[in-house]
């Protein structure tokens, strides 16, 4: 009992080590990235290139005054950012980075998956709401419908890879991919997954929940110091989650043209990670109507096709 | 078990706080709460499916939704709504008598409480059951949340 | 169900991993004076108006509403997906029948604008 445990905790270890200097070096990549697509260096003071700059981030973010607002419902407030924070990092769990680094290989992983991302609908609401300010309110609901609803469309995607595998297991997901891809079969849930891991991400074009112009800055507006940096790595975790989640479910995880393994997987969520970095920084913003009729009208009965069409070839 | 108690102490407590929080809003929180950890519980009898689709449908969903609800009825008569938990005395007999019940008739029955052995192909034996032994039920189901989708569009339009 | 004592244990550790910087920051972070107008909630720069408790649209609660009802529907298509298989075409029709009775509902919904936004 004792072995299984101490390889858990080890494992635990790589995996936020590895998560939180990829959310840092995320968020970094994103600056830089931006710099570029606009023709301008990015963050390139502190360290070679910049690459230091997390670090000061982190060390600034920790020292700051911490303003809780007399306003705000103290408990609540405080309890928003943890439980951020914390759903943010639970996905990683059933994640198999390589065909035996992975926690835990739950048979149900996509329900556990989709189990956890609802959690953090609740951490946004609780923020928007505890804050007591109307725009952290808006932005707190507006980003709970919004989520809300591209998770159907998440949900049936989903569903079409679960037809494929015969399985809700990550690992089997992966494993049933090593002749094929999912991403050819499953092209339609392909599309419909990674439009929806947009929506729940919160990025551009569908980053209404905190839309500068009118939302200051949506649900984590109230929230300074190390309490908006759960927020703000949250995300960026989530992000690198969704990365993780596309190359598992649509490009065959560890399988690469040759020698499987953990290197092919970095390099497609790297892919992955840095197509949604240029989609954020090419396109503009949904209104909130259109981004809502988008999900309900276009990508709900398209994923509902593509399930016909894959149950069809699956029963044949 | 010492597990069960670390998840069914908190749970009553949150459980209580549903009842006793003056503000809707809190009560909503921590029936969220309430309903994870019942969703633990249901882990640990290794009711997994039915333990994750708890916490996506329940505190994905209904408490989304009570959330919306209260912003939607707040300050219609000028203030915040309130709850107050009138009969709170009725109310605890009232449970503590179910409580009761519940203990003579489990305590009576001859029911097996053993935690029922894994299935080998827990799939399979999912499926079997609810699309072979249960279908009419389960196509009955489609009709009802067919209903339940008319009802609600019709209710909200009204309210608008 | 072994899977689920390195689940546990990988989410007990997250937990205390975020009370733990929770907890540095707040022994680290900046003391001494301040201005008290730095706790005023933010409103561009006046003060806040009024309470921030305002009355939300019957949208949201519809799109919630109509929400539930289709995550029930998917939630049943994950036990069917992966035993589609082995219960061949009998499963197939059934689900098909099942969904098709619920995408009414979505037409309707459609039909009387429910799925536009105010």
């Amino acid at each position: 009992m004792a072995q299984p445990i101490f390889q858990t905790l080890w494992k635990t270890g790589v995996v936020f080590l590895g998560a939180l200097t990829a959310a840092a070096y995320l968020v970094l990549a994103e600056r830089k990235f931006a710099g570029y697509f606009q023709e301008r260096y990015g963050p390139n003071r502190v360290g070679p290139f910049g690459l230091l700059q997390p670090l000061a981030d982190a060390v600034k973010l920790l020292l700051k005054e911490e303003v809780i607002f007399p306003q705000a419902s103290r408990g609540l407030y405080l309890a928003a950012p943890v439980i951020i924070g914390v759903a943010a990092l639970l996905p990683l769990a059933v994640i198999p980075f390589s065909e035996h680094f992975y926690i835990a290989d739950l048979p149900v992983a996509v329900l556990y998956l989709l189990a956890v991302g609802s959690l953090s609908t609740y951490g946004v609401l609780l923020g928007g709401w505890s804050s007591n300010s109307k725009y952290a309110l808006l932005g707190g609901l507006r980003s709970a419908a919004q989520m809300v609803s591209y998770e159907i469309a998440m949900a049936l995607a989903l569903v079409g890879v679960a037809l494929m595998a015969q399985s809700l297991s990550l690992v089997k997901i992966v494993q049933a991919q090593q002749s094929l891809w999912f991403l050819i079969p499953q092209i339609l849930g392909f599309v419909v997954f990674l439009i929806a891991a947009f929506a729940e991400t919160n990025r551009l074009p569908f980053d209404l929940p905190e839309a500068e112009s009118e939302l200051v800055a949506g649900y984590h507006t109230e929230y300074s110091a190390f309490k908006f940096a759960m927020f703000f790595v949250g995300e960026y975790i989530h992000l690198f989650i969704v990365g993780c989640l596309v190359t598992v479910l649509y490009l065959g995880g560890w399988y690469g043209p040759w020698k499987p393994g953990p290197h092919w997987f970095f390099l497609k969520t790297f892919l992955v990670l840095f197509f949604m970095i240029w989609v954020r920084w090419t396109y503009p913003r949904f209104r909130f109507d259109q981004l809502m009729r988008f999900s309900w009208k276009v990508l709900i009965p398209v994923a509902l096709l593509n399930l016909l069409l894959t149950s069809l070839w699956m029963a044949l | 078990m010492w597990i069960f108690w670390l998840i069914a102490i908190p749970l009553v407590l949150f459980a209580l706080g549903v009842v006793l929080s003056k503000n809707l809003f809190r009560s909503t929180i921590y029936l969220g709460a309430t309903l994870v950890l019942t969703a633990l519980i249901y882990l640990l009898l290794h009711a997994e499916l039915l333990g994750f689709i708890q916490i996506l449908l329940y505190t994905g969903g209904v408490a989304t939704l009570l959330v919306f609800a209260i912003m939607l009825t707040q300050r219609i008569v000028g203030e915040d709504i309130t709850q107050q938990s009138r009969g709170l005395v009725g109310g605890a007999i009232a449970s503590l008598a179910v409580l009761l019940i519940l203990f003579f008739f489990l305590g009576s029955s001859q029911l097996d409480f053993s935690v029922r052995p894994y299935p080998e192909n827990l799939n399979l034996a999912l499926g079997k059951n609810l699309f072979v032994t249960y279908v009419l039920p389960f196509e009955v189901l489609s009709v009802l949340l067919l209903a339940a989708i008319i009802g609600a569009i019709v209710m909200a339009r009204r309210d608008r | 169900m072994g899977e689920y004592v390195p689940l546990g244990i990988y989410t007990v550790v997250t937990v205390l991993l975020a009370l733990l910087l929770m907890g540095v920051a707040i022994i680290l972070r900046k003391r001494g004076p301040t201005r008290p107008d730095k706790y005023t909630n933010y409103e561009c720069g006046e003060l806040p108006e009024g309470t921030a408790r305002i009355r939300f649209h019957a949208g949201y609660y519809l799109v919630a509403l109509v929400f539930i009802l289709f995550d029930v529907e998917a939630l049943f298509l994950f036990p069917w997906a992966i035993s589609l298989r082995a219960l061949g075409w009998f499963a197939f029709i059934e689900m098909t029948l099942f969904v098709l009775i619920l995408f009414l509902g979505w037409i309707y919904a459609y039909k009387k604008g429910a799925l536009e936004w105010m």
